[in-house]
């Protein structure tokens, strides 16, 4: 059942075109287009690697290169613009098991991430990771940061991981960071970051009843009270 | 008032984690002295002793990477020397330094395969601590600061293995060492020679085979003792864990206990740098040599 | 690696008008609509009031409503199984409680029945992508919570059926806003990483329609950010999870409960029989019908898959006339149109100018308000700017941020986004955003009681079924405020939890039948209902159009 074409997808008559390569496979597509519509252009009805489509789930990673040129590019389908002569394939999946572990039962420290990560001490600093994220992040320096104890830094460091897993495919010593890293985090929100004073006031008068009644009034009081309510309430600056 | 003169501070893991009295006291005599320890901005784990592997030009990628980050650094700080206080990571900096200083080749490959950094051009000069206090202050210099002479205190140093061997990367002599025992003397302590100051204390044997470590602290201590240590110093936080723990697990075995310190923490004292001192450590040494300044 | 040019030459013109009027308008306050005058903004401009979009359902519970044609094109199909093809004596999976959907919905109720005391091998969550593949990812702006000493659940409340046009269930609001303050709590005990100051307490935005501040935010990365902790306590509890398996036709039994459902391995089509004592439906929204024609914030699987599977089996629906475009979706470039940009950057100060660079609404008015300013500015009054592929926008002058939080606020805060435009050439420190709005949230839906139950029109709950998120109705009203619905999926997502696992320690399931599917059918030939349209759909389809007209089924 075919859906109806948001308004970006259907591009106007006479575009200028660029040559790319989909797993070897050569395909003239228009120009702007991003590698994930270049793709259904070209007829993939995806399953896998298509998630967000906006940049926030990893879930589209894609390698590339160029002819006459060594590197090799990463990037994420949704965001990354067709280029003429770009080679590309899309990573469906990265092989890596989470390891189960109670958050109750752990300490915010360097060696509690280690002994469930051990492989994470094997980081020769090649920083392949960090060249390899889409995201930005100083991936290796976390790493580091991370082995030292400094779980706080590292926290922030690594807040804008997607967990696309294209590093932890590319990393020689088979440290898969975005498991590392979300366990850092974790530790910093838990037992790091102070609690709110606020929320446990807020939350123990809510317990004790202070809002029971003049919820119980407004649940029956019905929309011309609510309306009234509503209009007159003052708004905070 | 003379400007400090800076120098480039490479912590290494360890200090950061284990050994951060070697660091509070070692900063607060350096500044007593002196000079200035300035940490290396963003740097890595130094690889240990992967980085030695010649032929793993792979290995050597993380000590390389912090030499370019000295060097980049020593254009801030207006010095190219780096100094270091484990002497795991000494070991390793200064070994990897020279073997990129002599192979004009592996330090291509390397320049080459990190093309996120700038090349590394080979002139930092990696300088242990105790060299600095030997070469560019002086024991005699240091002598004449001390408020709390050690009262001829018997202190056995121990050196370990990677601070002096080999020949061309040890801080001195790789059989008889004798800077640190120069050290002690200068601040008026008796330095006990024993047969076991250059014994390796186990390494990393830590954490796979324990027996080691005790059966090598107990021989190391057993020695020192026998000639009548009251304190080890030692230079690195790996050998310092290793005893410690080797003296806990030997327990009845050593016919008594030896206090562990770093030796920059006897230094600390000698000055009179209380405050840099950890509270217990300062008791301790209060206790066994004296406590007036 | 890419200059991307960033705005084109024609648009420079009125951006620097817009940064001509900034300085005077830092000091103004557009004045607040009377609702006079929202009444008339929404009736002649919101999308939701184009008679040709919408028409009258003809069959099923809510025959006679009126919904969009995307929406009714849906609800009168005929399913996609037959039958008398599927067999329902091997059951694949046979569990006490059957989730599908793995969004933060789906993930809260798997965490809450666990808690609740239904082991985690007896919990099945199956998604139609990967776990966690959902909208709640790219929520942005933050998560309302009235934890603030000069704000309180009464005052959240009024915000929350004010927002919603009064057509609330006033029994859900409640327990949304009670309720806020226990799923932050328990949020704090995860790890959630929200933006907190030295204190400890949380940093908290004001958003449309809200009278206090009270969005907590973990940078502009608030959804991602809750729904990767909860993934990660889900996949720590080894709650079983099916991916691309997506659920095709809810089963019911003998005795008139709902049993489970037939799932589909969208990789090797075999289908799969699950039977459950409790099945609890978070299947979202459905961003990706393009409702008249808007691009969508939505990830790729949102279709209403849910909506369109409760109904079969006889399940009330609530508001689905009513469906919220985001008023800032992104207008250019081509690449990112139709992508969320969050309300967070109002909250922030940015406000809305045409082309001229003058404002025309109060930035922070409900949504519904908001989208409406902007598409009557546009082409009502013709003073929006009209990009190279025919798309118009207004400015959300960003750069004001920088000025009234500090250089580096938007580095800071609005990391995603920053990088998002960054791309493509665009400095949103320094330059403007363009923006125009996007289809985004599924107002209405299933419709549930407190306790999560799905129910029948006459307010009796479906035994078995369940639901929670997007796809439920009666929460929100006619529009829904900024931050409630990733305060919706916790919240409800924890009562379908627990409600399912204190049914499922008295329920049993019957012999499993699909006769309502047969029912349906023949409803659909009793109304007149003549389509080959079939539903759910599932996935969109993109792929373009040469393609579409030369491709041939090979058999394989």
């Amino acid at each position: 059942m075919r859906m109806s074409q948001a308004k970006t997808t259907v591009k106007q008559p006479k575009m200028k075109m660029v040559t790319i390569y989909v797993m070897g496979k050569k395909y003239e597509v228009p120009e702007g287009l991003t590698i994930l519509k270049a793709l259904e252009y070209v007829g993939y009805r995806l399953i896998r690697g298509v998630g967000c489509r906006a940049g926030f789930c990893g879930a589209c990673a894609t390698v590339y290169r160029f002819k006459d040129d060594y590197k090799l590019y990463t990037g994420l389908a949704c965001q990354t613009t067709v280029k003429d002569g770009m080679y590309l394939v899309m990573i469906p999946f990265v092989p890596a098991k989470k390891p189960v572990y109670d958050i109750e039962k752990l300490k915010p420290d360097a060696s509690t991430v280690i002994s469930i990560f051990p492989e994470l001490t094997r980081c020769v600093a090649c920083n392949t990771c960090t060249k390899s994220c889409p995201q930005e992040i100083q991936v290796m320096d976390a790493v580091q940061e991370i082995l030292r104890g400094n779980l706080e830094k590292a926290a922030h460091m690594v807040f804008d991981c997607i967990a696309c897993g294209i590093c932890s495919m590319r990393c020689p010593a088979e440290i898969v960071h975005y498991h590392v890293f979300q366990l850092v985090r974790r530790l910093y929100g838990k037992y790091i970051a102070k609690k709110s004073k606020h929320l446990e006031d807020k939350l123990k008068a809510l317990e004790e009843g202070a809002f029971k009644e003049e919820l119980d009034k407004l649940v029956t009081a019905g929309p011309s009270v609510w309306k009234r309510l509503y209009e007159s309430r003052e708004i905070e600056k | 008032m003379k400007k400090m003169r800076k120098i480039m501070y490479y912590p290494g893991c360890t200090i950061k984690t284990y050994g951060q009295r070697y660091e509070k006291t070692a900063i607060a005599v350096a500044k007593a002295l002196g000079f200035e320890l300035v940490e290396l901005p963003r740097w890595n784990c130094c690889g240990v002793v992967y980085g030695l592997s010649e032929d793993s030009v792979f290995h050597h990628i993380a000590p390389t990477r912090n030499l370019i980050r000295a060097q980049e650094f020593s254009r801030e700080l207006g010095t190219n020397d780096l100094t270091t206080l484990c002497s795991m990571c000494y070991h390793v900096l200064k070994r990897v330094n020279d073997y990129l200083r002599s192979n004009p080749e592996a330090l291509e490959k390397l320049n080459k395969f990190m093309d996120d950094e700038e090349d590394y051009e080979g002139g930092i000069n990696v300088v242990h601590y105790l060299t600095i206090l030997r070469d560019d202050i002086g024991f005699d210099k240091i002598s004449e600061k001390v408020r709390r002479r050690l009262n001829g205190a018997k202190v056995a140093c121990y050196y370990g293995c990677m601070l002096v061997k080999p020949r061309e990367t040890g801080i001195d002599d790789p059989e008889d060492p004798l800077i640190m025992d120069e050290l002690m003397e200068s601040l008026g302590a008796e330095a006990i020679d024993y047969p076991f100051k250059t014994e390796c204390c186990g390494a990393y044997h830590i954490v796979s085979d324990k027996e080691i470590v005790k059966k090598r602290a107990v021989k190391i201590i057993k020695a020192a003792l026998d000639r009548g240590a009251e304190i080890i110093a030692t230079t690195c936080p790996l050998c310092h864990y290793n005893l410690e723990k080797g003296m806990e697990m030997a327990g009845k075995e050593l016919r008594r206990k030896v206090l562990l310190v770093y030796f920059t923490e006897l230094l600390a004292f000698a000055l009179g740098l209380d405050d840099s001192l950890e509270k217990n450590v300062l008791k301790e040494l209060k206790r066994l040599i004296g406590g007036e300044k | 690696m890419g200059e991307y040019p960033g705005y084109p030459e024609e648009f420079w013109e009125s951006i620097e008008k817009v940064e001509e009027t900034r300085e005077r308008r830092l000091k103004e306050v557009y004045r607040r609509i009377t609702p006079e005058e929202k009444e008339e903004l929404l009736r002649k401009w919101h999308p939701d009031y184009r008679p040709e979009g919408k028409r009258k359902l003809r069959i099923g519970p809510n025959k006679g409503d009126s919904v969009p044609n995307e929406v009714a094109d849906l609800l009168e199909a005929h399913a996609l199984i037959n039958p008398d093809e599927i067999s329902l004596e091997e059951v694949d999976y046979d569990v006490d409680i059957l989730i599908i959907g793995g969004g933060g919905a789906g993930a809260s109720a798997a965490l809450w029945a666990n808690y609740s005391g239904v082991p985690a091998d007896r919990i099945l969550i199956a998604t139609k992508l990967r776990f966690g593949d959902a909208n709640t990812k790219m929520a942005q702006g933050g998560i309302q919570a009235a934890d603030r000493p000069n704000d309180s659940p009464v005052l959240h409340f009024i915000d929350v059926i004010g927002g919603g046009h009064f057509a609330n269930k006033p029994e859900l609001v409640r327990a949304l806003v009670e309720d806020a303050l226990r799923i932050i709590k328990w949020h704090e005990e995860l790890g959630v990483m929200y933006d907190k100051d030295e204190e400890g307490n949380f940093i908290e935005l004001s958003g449309g329609g809200t009278c206090r501040k009270r969005l907590h935010a973990a940078k502009d990365y608030t959804g991602l950010e809750i729904m990767r902790v909860l993934m990660d306590e889900v996949l720590n509890k080894e709650i079983p999870i099916l991916e691309f398996s997506p659920a095709v036709e809810l089963l019911m039994d003998d005795r008139g409960q709902v049993a489970g459902a037939v799932l589909v391995n969208l990789e090797t089509k075999e289908y799969l029989v699950v039977r459950a004592k409790a099945t609890i439906l978070a299947t979202g929204g459905f961003g990706r019908l393009h409702i008249q024609g808007f691009p969508t914030t939505n990830h790729y699987g949102a279709t209403m898959d849910g909506v369109v599977m409760a109904y079969r089996i006889g399940a009330h629906l609530v508001d689905m006339d009513s469906v919220q475009y985001h008023p800032t979706g992104a207008a250019y470039p081509e690449q990112i149109v139709g992508q969320l940009v969050t309300e967070k950057v109002r909250g922030l100060g940015a406000q809305l100018v045409n082309a001229e660079g003058e404002q025309f609404i109060y930035p922070l008015e409900p949504r519904d308000v908001v989208a409406s300013a902007i598409i009557r500015e546009c082409y009502g009054r013709n003073k929006g700017i009209i990009t190279p592929t025919g798309m118009r926008g207004v400015w959300l002058d960003s750069p004001m941020i920088e000025i009234i939080h500090g250089e580096g606020t938007i580095k800071r805060y609005l990391a995603a986004m920053y990088r998002q435009f960054k791309r493509f050439g665009i400095d949103i420190t320094k330059e403007p955003i363009l923006v125009f709005p996007t289809l985004h949230y599924m107002n209405g839906g299933v419709e549930i009681n407190v306790y999560a139950q799905a129910l029948y029109p006459n307010g009796d709950p479906i035994p078995g079924l369940f639901a929670a998120g997007e796809v439920t109705g009666g929460v929100h009203g006619k529009n829904r405020l900024m931050g409630n619905s990733l305060l919706d999926v916790n919240v409800f997502g924890r009562r379908a939890g627990i409600s399912a696992a204190r049914h499922v320690k008295h329920a049993s399931i019957g012999r499993l039948t699909l006769n309502h599917v047969k029912r349906w059918e023949e409803m659909l030939k009793k109304e007149g209902i003549k389509t080959d349209r079939r539903a759910p759909i599932l996935l969109p389809d993109y792929r373009g159009p040469r393609v579409l007209s030369r491709a041939i089924n090979i058999g394989i």
